[in-house]
């Protein structure tokens, strides 16, 4: 049957050239549409990701006003550095059920690392003077900033206009390593403010754990303290002006030197992928809240597992600002044109199919006489209608397979609307013309 | 194989009124003889001839085809093996070759193709066309040619009623008196029922019985 469809196709070729061209060009248009509409999904993308949202953690204050302090573990919790393991005890009803949890329960190891980089650490230090071994004088204070890259202060960064100073030998490498190196404001490296004399910033890092009862002077319980020296390997012009700038890892060593009871200012890291915006604020909302929200009160248990007798209890006080605001702009000016996009090529499509019903139904019934004299001479109506369905369908697979033939696999199912809709119009037009009584057919031919 | 009306009438909607066509009418057809139906336009001849090719039922009566009636026939079996119907305007399919013309009805019946080409050779001769026909569409022929291919298919179809619609509408004299030379041999020399539907007196001289129609009824 295939040899004589084709025989049939090539005796008349116009109608079926006819046909095919019209395949070939709903084929091309729908193809076009699509890889436009993938571009532009490709370059949604690519723009949505290139969008920076930082992220900052923050202390919130006490309802007595007191400020609130953010724990070391936080900021393992963003870099990775040390693991940290969760006991979820938000179901407990008392202290006992969640010491009883804490017993029972197999901590999660938890980690917002793989959602962020440039992280960037703040802790205030005090700078001093020094006079052989020996601390003398403060020289004042500083904000001590702890960086995975240059890039997570942008306040460094070229474009907001800042300008950098390297000294021989060294860039912004510094701050994926472990050196006891810094950057210092120019100002403060001219008057040698933050400079002890031998190229080096000399900080003192101080903690007092007090305790008391209401009414009664606080007794200082625990003390720590830590000093670090750090050779100056730099200078910027910008900000606040009132920040060493240093490799992450030194603030790790400050807090370790603290017995991690350090006081972090803040923290603060772009989103690694924006793309995965959405899974890191529901990962992240387990520990911080909203600061611009009443979040609800959880409690949480967190463990750090390189200090087992660590235990933090908390009730959100610790917030987290996600800055999407630009991402979230320009996300929906692009999705209302892949929208609009979309839009055009639903109604491409729908139109094709509209076409291909009037061309499916033309072209059967130009072929009216011969299902007529096929009938006549006792050809069976499967036969018949298979015989037609198939000639007209090599022709539109023909025409789409021509029109696609750079782009066909993807569009497919758009491609398979417009075919199975032809192929319902030939279906209802034989089926129209085949019950149409054969006398009338006869009759009508004369 | 005999075929036998019994009481039939046909009518159908028309434009403003229902038509009866066919009007009552009884006949009992002999195989070997060949019948010629005349009438003017419009007298129900062409009606009756489609009813008795299985085109369509009586709306009364019924037509015993073989001793069944065409009520209990597969209608397109009854068309593809018992009556084979030649129409004025040869009904030809324009895309197909003489041979492939004249081999569809052994296609339908899914005969080997070599016995098909044969049987195809053998009636195209007897209709005396040559063999360079075989190879030619319809549209390169006469009406003359044209209607021979038609009966041959109609032999190769191998019915044994043969039913003809003003077969030599569109004929000259020479041509007519051909093909109904053809037919009548069909009926005498092959047994086969022949009818024919003319308004041409010559036509109708040469069967064996002439039937006249009025108002869809024998006068």
């Amino acid at each position: 049957m295939i040899k004589k469809t084709f025989k049939r196709l090539k005796r008349a070729p116009i109608p079926a050239i006819a046909v095919l061209l019209f395949a070939a060009v709903v084929s091309v248009i729908v193809c076009t549409l699509h890889a436009t509409n993938e571009a532009e999904l490709r370059n949604y993308e690519e723009a949505y990701r290139s969008v920076p949202v930082t992220v900052t953690v923050s202390a919130l204050a006490h309802e007595d006003g007191r400020k609130t302090v953010i724990s070391a573990w936080v900021a393992d919790l963003f870099t990775g550095r040390s693991l940290v393991e969760m006991v979820d005890v938000s179901a407990a009803k008392d202290y006992d059920e969640e010491a009883e949890l804490l017993r029972q329960t197999e901590p999660t190891q938890v980690s917002l690392a793989e959602y962020v980089k440039d992280v960037q650490l703040r802790v205030y230090s005090s700078i001093y003077r020094v006079n052989g071994k020996n601390f003398t004088s403060a020289a004042g204070t500083c904000m001590l900033v702890g960086m995975t890259s240059l890039s997570s202060d942008k306040q460094l960064l070229p474009e907001y206009g800042c300008e950098i100073k390297w000294y021989e030998g060294y860039d912004e490498s510094i701050f994926y390593g472990e050196e006891l190196v810094c950057l210092i404001p120019e100002s403060k490296a001219t008057t040698r403010y933050y400079d002890n004399g031998n190229g080096e910033a000399e900080l003192y890092f101080f903690k007092r754990l007090m305790q008391g009862v209401p009414g009664a002077p606080s007794v200082e319980v625990e003390r720590h303290e830590y000093r670090c020296t750090l050779k100056i390997v730099g200078t910027y012009t910008a900000g606040d002006e009132l920040s060493i700038y240093c490799p992450y890892s030194i603030i790790e060593q400050v807090y370790s030197g603290l017995e991690r009871t350090i006081n972090i200012d803040s923290i603060s890291a772009t989103v690694a992928d924006n793309m995965r915006l959405e899974e890191f604020r529901e990962k992240a909302s387990f520990f911080f809240t909203d600061p611009t929200q009443n979040a609800e009160v959880v409690p949480w248990g967190v463990w750090l597992s390189n200090r087992s007798d660590e235990y933090h209890h908390s009730f959100h006080n610790m917030a987290i600002d996600i800055a999407d605001e630009n991402l979230l702009d320009m996300s929906a000016i692009l999705k209302d044109s892949i929208k609009f996009n979309r839009t055009v090529t639903v109604i491409v499509v729908a139109l094709s199919v509209v076409a291909g019903f009037l061309v499916g139904f033309l072209m059967i019934r130009r072929r009216k006489r011969d299902i007529m004299l096929m009938r006549t001479v006792g050809e069976s109506p499967p036969r018949l209608y298979f015989g037609f369905v198939l000639e007209q369908m090599i022709c539109i697979i023909l025409g789409i397979t021509v029109g696609g033939a750079y782009n066909l696999w993807d569009p497919i199912d758009k491609l398979l609307i417009f075919a199975v809709g032809y192929f319902v119009a030939l279906s209802l037009a034989l089926t129209i013309f085949m019950s149409k009584k054969l006398l009338t057919n006869v009759k009508e031919d004369e | 194989m005999s075929i036998s009306l019994k009481n039939v009438s046909y009518s159908y909607k028309g434009k403003y009124q229902t038509v009866r066509a066919v009007d009552g009418v009884s006949y009992d057809f002999e195989p070997g003889k060949c019948y010629a139906i005349v009438g003017k336009s419009g007298s129900g001849k062409t009606t009756l001839l489609s009813l008795m090719a299985g085109l369509d039922l009586p709306t009364e009566g019924e037509i015993i085809i073989g001793g069944k009636s065409t009520k209990d026939w597969n209608r397109n079996r009854l068309r593809r093996d018992a009556v084979s119907v030649i129409y004025q305007n040869y009904n030809l399919f324009p895309l197909l070759t003489v041979q492939e013309n004249i081999m569809y009805p052994l296609d339908l019946k899914k005969m080997p193709k070599k016995d098909a080409t044969a049987l195809a050779h053998e009636v195209r001769e007897r209709v005396e066309l040559s063999a360079t026909y075989d190879k030619r569409l319809p549209s390169h022929l006469s009406g003359g040619e044209q209607q021979r291919v038609a009966i041959a298919r109609t032999l190769a179809q191998g019915c044994k009623i043969i039913l003809a619609d003003e077969p030599t509408g569109n004929l000259d004299s020479t041509n007519t008196r051909n093909i109904v030379d053809i037919l009548c041999s069909l009926a005498h020399d092959d047994g086969c029922t022949v009818i024919i539907v003319t308004h041409d007196p010559s036509v109708a001289e040469q069967a064996d019985t002439v039937l006249q129609m009025k108002d869809g009824a024998w006068i």
